[in-house]
């Protein structure tokens, strides 16, 4: 089945936007090929990142020191909450079957919660135009998003804290489906002009293991 | 004095709620501003008197006269309409300068750290008027940026302020003509942005004349659907608390059978949070699953040989 990662079709939207220009048709179409992996090994602000999510969920244990006041902050209102839960909804765009699939970073309820790292200030309005946060309440069926947008730096002893942390809440609304569609029509009147369209039809068991958790669940079968 | 605590499954009601409404001048968005609750025009953009349906008034001359507001001058009205709020951040930016000029960069324009300061005032005004339990709808004109060929709509707030406001805000709505009617869009597009708290389709705007509470309908319908989500995910919530018990009382592989068994009845959400609870706890046992896909079942690890 045709399967799109959230993460790539932001990245298609972040491409067709004309204000965009730090992301490349060649881009795109490598990061299909690459089964939408971006390929890349992650940059320091991406590893600062990745880190720094870990740390929320308890679970670092590398050699940076963060600022135990910014965790708890990062952290408030996320007790009881999933991390990290893989999911996908299958839409039909135009007759054909598509399978988008993403990751919420922390999902209770029905509220799915996004944290965001950067070097620098994001305006919070940045993330209202997003794809990723349309294709979280269409995989996990949620009635509320939110973007945790953690502004990070580091002291001079070394400690990595937050310069300011902001949340954002976006809701549903009644043609965020079709908005969906209309951008994987987009991405896919792309990849079959690039002729990449192959390497978007996923097998099933390849899926699985992609989104696979912390665990083999598939005997669950809902 | 005793402690009032709400228990985390209690319900917390939404009282108070912040919509901002921007569109071109003379769409009536003071008019509109004018519909809500027992409303209070600050009227910062001086053109109160534009409006055919204006309410009672304070015209602003500056932030002094905003600061000089008390509890008791509040008491009668229920909705705080700030027309514009991009004038009432021009003002907040003016007496913040006044007060230290360190914090004015170019051209009178505020440096890096008054925009920090102006985005603690307002945070801090918009504390104070909740706090009172008011309603608050910012009004702002639209501002044409060009994307492309494309022209786009945003709220026309200065600086970082937009997106501090945008964040601010429950409710996020375009108001606009469509064939001779006026909308107000609370949804997002590619040509605006929005925030939908009430899953509202385009609502045309009414004839005043007739319909005097229009926006104190709308936010009561928003108010209204943020209450029924608090609610539904309350329950939701509950059930997650008894699943996640029950896996921390799972043991072996046929207590997490039962679970599988009778989760298989669920659907989504609540199915995938469970489904995850589940695959979790297996992980942690170290279950092995053999069998097909929906058919199998999970079976304990084989004994070691020092356990044997």
């Amino acid at each position: 089945m045709i399967t799109v990662r959230a993460s790539t079709l932001e990245s298609f939207r972040l491409y067709m936007d004309p204000d965009c220009d730090f992301i490349s048709a060649d881009e795109i179409e490598e990061r299909i090929r690459r089964g939408q992996d971006n390929g890349e090994s992650p940059s320091e602000a991406a590893s600062l990142g990745t880190d720094f999510h870990a740390a929320v969920a308890g679970e670092y244990f590398g050699p940076r020191r963060f600022d135990y006041e910014t965790i708890v902050e990062a952290r408030a209102g996320l007790d009881g909450s999933l991390s990290e839960v893989p999911g996908s909804v299958v839409l039909d765009v135009d007759g054909t079957k598509v399978r988008v699939t993403g990751h919420a970073d922390w999902l209770l309820g029905l509220d799915v919660l996004d944290l965001k790292t950067s070097s620098k200030p994001i305006a919070p309005d940045k993330h209202a135009e997003s794809m990723q946060w349309r294709c979280y309440v269409l995989i996990f069926d949620v009635e509320r998003v939110t973007y945790r947008q953690v502004h990070l730096d580091e002291s001079k002893e070394g400690e990595v804290f937050a310069k300011s942390i902001e949340d954002v809440v976006m809701f549903p609304y009644p043609k965020l489906r079709e908005d969906v569609v209309t951008c994987i029509r987009s991405l896919l009147d792309f990849a079959r002009l690039r002729g990449c369209i192959d390497a978007m039809d996923v097998p099933d068991d390849i899926v699985e293991q992609n989104t696979k958790p912390a665990a083999d669940y598939s005997c669950v079968n809902f | 004095m005793t402690l009032t605590i709400t228990k985390s499954t209690d319900r917390i009601t939404v009282q108070t709620i912040t919509i901002l409404i921007y569109g071109s001048p003379g769409i009536g968005k003071t008019s509109i501003g004018c519909t809500a609750e027992a409303p209070l025009l600050l009227d910062f953009d001086r053109g109160a008197h534009r409006s055919g349906f204006r309410k009672d008034t304070v015209q602003v001359e500056s932030w002094s006269t905003v600061e000089a507001m008390t509890a008791e001058d509040l008491a009668d009205y229920k909705t705080i309409v700030v027309d514009t709020v991009g004038r009432c951040l021009d003002a907040m930016a003016a007496k913040i300068i006044k007060g230290n000029p360190k914090m004015a960069g170019y051209a009178g324009a505020l440096s890096l750290q008054g925009y920090g300061a102006l985005k603690s005032a307002f945070a801090t005004w918009m504390g104070f008027l909740a706090s009172l339990g008011k309603d608050v709808v910012l009004i702002a004109h639209d501002r044409e940026d060009k994307k492309g060929d494309e022209l786009v709509f945003r709220a026309d707030i200065q600086g970082s302020s937009h997106g501090e406001v945008f964040k601010r805000a429950d409710g996020v709505a375009y108001m606009h003509s469509v064939n001779r009617s006026t909308v107000l869009d609370f949804s997002p597009t590619d040509r605006w942005l929005g925030k939908n708290p009430g899953r509202f389709e385009p609502l045309t705007v009414p004839d005043f004349a007739t319909h005097r509470d229009f926006l104190a309908t709308v936010i009561a319908d928003a108010k209204a659907a943020l209450n029924k989500l608090s609610d539904e995910q309350r329950a939701l919530v509950e059930q997650i608390d008894k699943w996640n018990i029950r896996a921390t009382e799972a043991t072996n592989a046929e207590a997490v059978n039962e679970m599988v068994a009778d989760a298989a009845e669920l659907k989504v959400p609540l199915a995938t949070q469970v489904k995850h609870i589940i695959a979790a706890r297996a992980k942690e046992l170290e279950l092995k699953y053999e069998g097909k896909k929906g058919q199998g079942r999970f079976v304990d690890p084989a004994p070691t040989e020092a356990a044997q």
